[in-house]
């Protein structure tokens, strides 16, 4: 395994030194906002992280597995096609944005817009859990996969942000407890479900979330979770009349 | 069911003489105009025709005249038939009206408004039949300084590139003859924000691929299956709206290409989430540039818009190696039409606003300029150079050499051309091959007629064209027009 002090290098020279290096498992200590990481990487590499990563971590990835310990910034999973992105701590905005496939697992809280533009494509089925809250526009233009919103760090802020699923059209979001309506984009349905037996679709992220930050599955599952999905899969299809005169 | 006031826009004239009953026209109209019924009868509904020609330009004999409709409104300077009918269309259906193709409207169109300058008797003329003439042009960066690394540029051979035109909006077959014809004429094709089908593959060295809001079938390996890549923010046929391929048109195969599921509709919204300022947009390039290894110049698309030459020069100073401009003429899909037919400027005070505020900043080398939107000819190509643009994108005449008959209905997918259509049936009526040939034959006949004007100017390179406003002469326009434009009035 190969190991970098963040400390040594500016922003251009680590990106560099990590591509030059031929280790399948490379550790990175001291990161203090340096951006672009894992960015654009097709490859299964581990890359695990220590300190702050800067904007657009692991964008446009495709296949490796970053672990952060640490706060991510704006960014984080920027149009992922594939792997798994875990951070041990929050992010900022604008995660997961444009995914299309992997897993991006989230300890604490997500910024604003987060899965903006998410979607799925056959065995490309991506998936965000974040364990605390998001803010507004969860899943806005959202085009399929899945969000899970946990609340489950203790925190006494708002589950998700306001409008929430603006825009969606597919992909499926859940939350963990009770979300007011007003939250809630005019074009989603929303139904409450119970336990291991309603929630067996995304039990697999469920148990995946609980392993990786140390939860207890039934502590997750004690709580209802609200789904959320679009009524109305061609929003826009009844606003335009073809002018052929 | 309430009567529409709506009549038909054409009407089918069919010469009863020379009519063979032969049905080709019945079999090519997918609008279903004509109708052989078994007694041997030709029937025609007018309404059903959008004017695209397909059955007159093939039918045997020559029988059939489309001509406008002949129900004549009271004249009226100010109320057009054309507005009459688009409210009529709004008052059946309550729909904003779509439309395709680019702005048809009769503003004022500067390229008619500027004339070249040739040499006589005190600089000789140059033939470009016996000299060398230089058309090689290299988009991106150029302003690299000693020790830093070597910015990657694109190599043209012809300064005329083909826009971008998503699969979906267009047939595979258009993308193929397009892509074939770049690699020909060692120019360049661009995806569009659709993806990068799997058949195109091999002509990643001709290619240009689109990063939209959208995101469809962006991967390391579409990013690095070109030569470039452009961050598309705008387009000139809608500026500040986003694109919207609806469902009807996303085929099992278009689908694929985009990575999103078939036949269901792919919304791209006006912005891109991750870029809500310069500095975001800095972000983006950036990030696209560690994703190619620093390989591949990166173009941003905008449409001409008021405050453009600002816009730019936020552009240039975000990391853009190339600034694609597309002004209100530029062509589309789909677009709404007050936005197609009202939002924007056009494209050549764009060029020559952009460029002198480049050149006043010291930071034009740093960039090259792409003119786009309602490029018509190779005179047009001459003047946006000299008013400052490095090279061009022409979108519209390129489908009008594969066929387009501009009949501004591409939004509903039944082409009869196979252009802007994904029916399988309807696409194979462009045969990629003629197609290839046919848009190379354009940038040929173009080529031809750049270097012979700039022979004529006594210009035997490209780069002495560029930004060369004495090349060019203002007629029939005001005084602040033509400072805007940089040019003096012809006589001046």
């Amino acid at each position: 395994m190969a190991v970098f002090d963040a400390v040594d290098y500016d922003q251009h020279s680590l990106l560099e030194a990590l591509k030059a290096s031929p280790d399948q498992e490379i550790e990175v200590l001291n990161l203090n906002g340096h951006r672009y990481l894992g960015c654009g990487w097709k490859n299964s590499k581990r890359l695990v992280l220590r300190g702050t990563a800067g904007n657009n971590l692991g964008a446009f990835a495709d296949g490796p597995t970053i672990l952060l310990y640490g706060n991510g910034q704006e960014g984080v999973g920027n149009t992922m096609s594939d792997g798994e992105i875990v951070v041990y701590g929050r992010v900022g905005d604008i995660a997961g944005y444009g995914m299309r496939g992997g897993g991006l697992y989230i300890r604490d809280d997500a910024g604003y817009r987060l899965g903006i533009h998410m979607k799925a494509y056959q065995d490309k089925r991506p998936v965000i859990v974040v364990g605390g809250q998001a803010g507004a526009f969860v899943g806005e233009y959202m085009a399929g996969g899945t969000i899970i919103v946990l609340g489950v760090n203790g925190s006494n802020r708002s589950l998700i942000g306001p409008y929430c699923g603006t825009g969606m059209y597919e992909g499926e979001i859940y939350m963990r407890g009770e979300v007011p309506r007003r939250h809630l984009a005019e074009n989603t349905k929303t139904e409450v479900l119970h336990g291991e037996k309603d929630l067996q679709s995304i039990l697999p992220y469920l148990m995946r979330f609980a392993a990786h930050f140390s939860y207890d599955i039934d502590l997750i599952l004690a709580e209802p979770f609200t789904r959320l999905t679009a009524v109305d899969k061609r929003i826009f299809s009844h606003m335009y009349t073809g002018f052929t005169g | 069911m309430t009567l529409s006031m709506l009549t038909p826009a054409f009407t089918v004239g069919r010469n009863e003489e020379r009519c063979i009953r032969c049905g080709v026209c019945v079999n090519q109209c997918i609008n279903e105009v004509h109708h052989l019924d078994e007694d041997g009868f030709m029937w025609v509904t007018d309404k059903n025709c959008v004017g695209c020609h397909r059955c007159a330009v093939l039918c045997p004999t020559q029988a059939l005249a489309i001509t406008e409709f002949p129900l004549a409104f009271r004249p009226n300077n100010y109320w057009s038939s054309a507005s009459l009918r688009e409210i009529y269309a709004q008052a059946e259906t309550g729909g904003v009206l779509l439309t395709g193709m680019g702005n048809p409207r009769p503003y004022r169109s500067y390229f008619d408004h500027l004339l070249l300058n040739a040499s006589q008797v005190t600089n000789p003329s140059i033939d470009p039949l016996r000299e060398p003439m230089e058309l090689t042009t290299y988009l991106g960066n150029q302003a690299a300084m000693l020790g830093e690394r070597e910015k990657p540029l694109l190599k043209l051979e012809v300064p005329v590139m083909f826009s971008a035109m998503s699969y979906g909006a267009v047939s595979l077959n258009v993308q193929k003859s397009l892509a074939r014809a770049a690699r020909e004429m060692a120019t360049f094709w661009n995806t569009g924000e659709g993806g990068l089908h799997s058949d195109l593959k091999e002509y990643a060295d001709s290619t240009i691929v689109q990063v939209a809001s959208g995101r469809f079938g962006v991967t390391p390996d579409y990013l690095n299956n070109a030569a470039a890549v452009e961050i598309k923010i705008g387009q000139g046929a809608k500026p500040g709206i986003g694109g919207h391929l609806p469902a009807e048109k996303v085929s099992a195969d278009v689908a694929k290409t985009r990575m999103i599921p078939a036949w269901s509709d792919a919304i791209s919204p006006a912005p891109h989430h991750d870029i809500y300022s310069i500095e975001d947009l800095a972000q983006l390039i950036e990030t696209l540039k560690v994703a190619t290894n620093y390989q591949k110049p990166v173009s941003v698309k905008v449409a001409a818009v008021h405050n453009i030459s600002a816009i730019a020069s936020g552009m240039v100073r975000a990391g853009a190696d190339i600034v694609a401009i597309d002004g209100f003429r530029g062509a589309t899909g789909a677009a709404p039409m007050r936005i197609r037919d009202n939002i924007g400027i056009p494209i050549e005070m764009a060029i020559a606003q952009v460029d002198q505020r480049l050149r006043d900043e010291g930071i034009r080398q740093s960039v090259s300029l792409v003119a786009a939107g309602g490029i018509r000819n190779s005179a047009d190509v001459v003047k946006i150079l000299a008013l400052g643009a490095d090279a061009v994108y022409i979108g519209t005449a390129a489908l009008i050499a594969l066929g387009c008959h501009l009949c501004q209905t591409c939004f509903t997918g039944r082409c009869n051309w196979g252009i802007a259509t994904t029916d399988r049936q309807l696409s194979k009526r462009l045969n990629p091959e003629i197609g290839a040939i046919r848009a190379i034959n354009l940038l040929k006949a173009w080529e031809h007629e750049i270097k012979e004007m700039m022979g004529g100017m006594g210009i035997n390179a490209v780069d002495s064209l560029r930004g060369n406003r004495l090349m060019l002469k203002g007629i029939g326009l005001e005084q602040h027009e033509l400072e805007l434009l940089g040019v003096t009035a012809a006589g001046d």
